[in-house]
């Protein structure tokens, strides 16, 4: 079976694996992890648009490119921290295809999942061969059946700005809606077959807010991030979004909270609390904790100063 | 984004193998190929044009791009089907009458290659940043050759080399 669909209204675009970008599915199909029906996304009518709303806000349709994303000047001027992380993550190539809804929707980068010569909860077997060897890459918060972090780079910078999910047959969401506690064995997030996700909303940014995106990474380009994290600096809106952890994007409120309370780079410390970590991937706590500090650091530096 | 109404399925086109028309170096070129098919495999294995490379199949490396309608693409997460109606160009399609381009006789001139697996990729991504932007600075050139991974790490070479090319597209305008 080597059937493509292409659909031209949104109700239509169901049954299938959607594909726009392809920088996931092409993958997948290569390594049979997918047979059937593709439905390609390219014909379909409203996805696309990048639009400000009344009272600040703006909407991107699940077909706009990360690369449009990161260098619309209302994205740069409003949301930071997000345009850094659409305009820094993967390859330029990559992002000129890559789109706001298949970064969200992408399935896990695990090694384990994409081989063919291997089984997992999440490719319809059982067990989490990521587990039983004790991978760098694994999770060291809130890991479930599988120990894989969620790979979304977007999604971590859209939990920073508390940004919302458009799903047709849905509604709007936010992205720990979308994405659940990340407990599930089988499925990265909660949307089901016929729900299309059909863009994002960030709302109005916060005066004086300023924010960030930052990666550490075993290569500059085209790696998947060891930990990565976006964060938002206002008083009364302190967010630090954080992934490469957890098999979902997270929060970390005791960080956010001493960002509050003024404790500036030392917050960084907080960060840590509840990790879990088997040897192999030890390292990520004290990564992470590294990883918001540089941050901060950078955030707080007085204008003109290098951190 | 508005509320969509829900469509009949038997109006949605569906191409399980389907003639694809397009043109490839100039040469039109009308093919059978898989729904399923990447331009990458389309390109090797239907048209035999081996040129553009078959790297790491995941859109990472760069080896297997191309032009798509003068834009660069990663062809192994392109679908074939996509390209129906488009202009594509390939490694094979830049030396015209045998003679090298000015980015092949830079990387020529300054033996920009090792092995060779990943000069097509540089080559086609510089082609399209100098056509595009042929007074590219030094920030914009690294930035555009960050789709491409050499593992021969020969990068200083190939900085050599397209800085020499965007020398010599200069000096002919």
């Amino acid at each position: 079976m080597s059937e493509v669909r292409y659909p031209t209204a949104q109700g239509q675009a169901v049954w299938g694996h959607r594909r726009a970008g392809g920088t996931d599915v092409m993958d997948r199909l290569r390594h049979g992890r997918i047979t059937g029906a593709l439905v390609d996304l390219r014909d379909v009518a409203g996805l696309e648009g990048l639009v400000a709303l009344p009272g600040g806000s703006v909407e991107a349709g699940a077909k706009v490119t990360l690369a449009r994303l990161a260098t619309d000047a209302k994205v740069r001027a409003g949301w930071p921290g997000l345009a850094d992380a659409a305009g820094g993550l993967a390859t330029p190539q990559i992002r000129q295809v890559a789109t706001v809804g298949g970064s969200l929707l992408q399935r896990t980068r695990c090694a384990w999942f994409r081989s063919p010569d291997f089984t997992c909860h999440k490719s319809g077997g059982s067990g989490c061969p990521a587990l039983a060897a004790d991978h760098h890459w694994n999770s060291i918060f809130g890991a479930g059946p599988c120990v894989a972090p969620h790979p979304s780079t977007l999604a971590v910078a859209l939990l920073a700005f508390d940004g919302l999910v458009l799903a047709d047959g849905r509604g709007t969401l936010t992205v720990p809606e979308l994405y659940g506690d990340g407990q599930a064995a089988d499925r990265e997030h909660t949307l089901t077959d016929e729900q299309l996700l059909v863009g994002i909303r960030l709302p109005p940014p916060l005066p004086g807010a300023t924010s960030g995106w930052f990666r550490t990474a075993s290569r500059a380009r085209a790696e998947w991030p060891l930990v990565e994290a976006v964060i938002r600096l206002v008083p009364g809106g302190m967010r630090v979004a954080v992934g490469g952890v957890a098999p979902v994007p997270m929060r970390l409120p005791a960080v956010e909270a001493a960002l509050e309370a003024g404790e500036g780079v030392a917050a960084a410390a907080k960060a840590i609390a509840g990790a879990t970590s088997n040897p192999g991937s030890a390292y990520k706590v004290t990564l992470l904790e590294r990883t918001i500090a540089t941050l901060l650091e950078r955030l707080l530096a007085p204008p003109g100063v290098a951190p | 984004m508005t509320t969509p109404t829900t469509t009949p399925m038997a109006t949605t086109r569906v191409a399980q193998d389907l003639v694809l028309e397009l043109l490839v170096n100039g040469e039109p070129t009308r093919r059978l190929v898989p729904g399923h098919r990447s331009l990458l495999e389309f390109l090797r294995d239907e048209l035999r044009l081996t040129g553009t490379k078959h790297g790491c199949d995941v859109g990472d490396c760069g080896a297997c791009t191309v032009l798509v309608d003068g834009e660069p693409r990663l062809s192994c997460i392109t679908l074939a089907a996509d390209c129906a109606g488009t202009a594509v160009e390939t490694i094979e399609g830049v030396a015209v009458g045998g003679v090298l381009d000015p980015v092949q006789a830079a990387f020529d001139a300054h033996v920009a290659a090792q092995c060779g697996y990943c000069t097509p990729g540089f080559v086609m991504t510089l082609r399209h940043l100098f056509a595009d932007n042929p007074d590219a600075t030094e920030s914009e050139l690294r930035t555009a050759l960050g789709s491409n991974i050499c593992r021969c790490t020969g990068y200083v070479k190939i900085l050599t080399a397209a800085r020499d090319a965007q020398r010599r597209i200069q000096a002919a305008r």
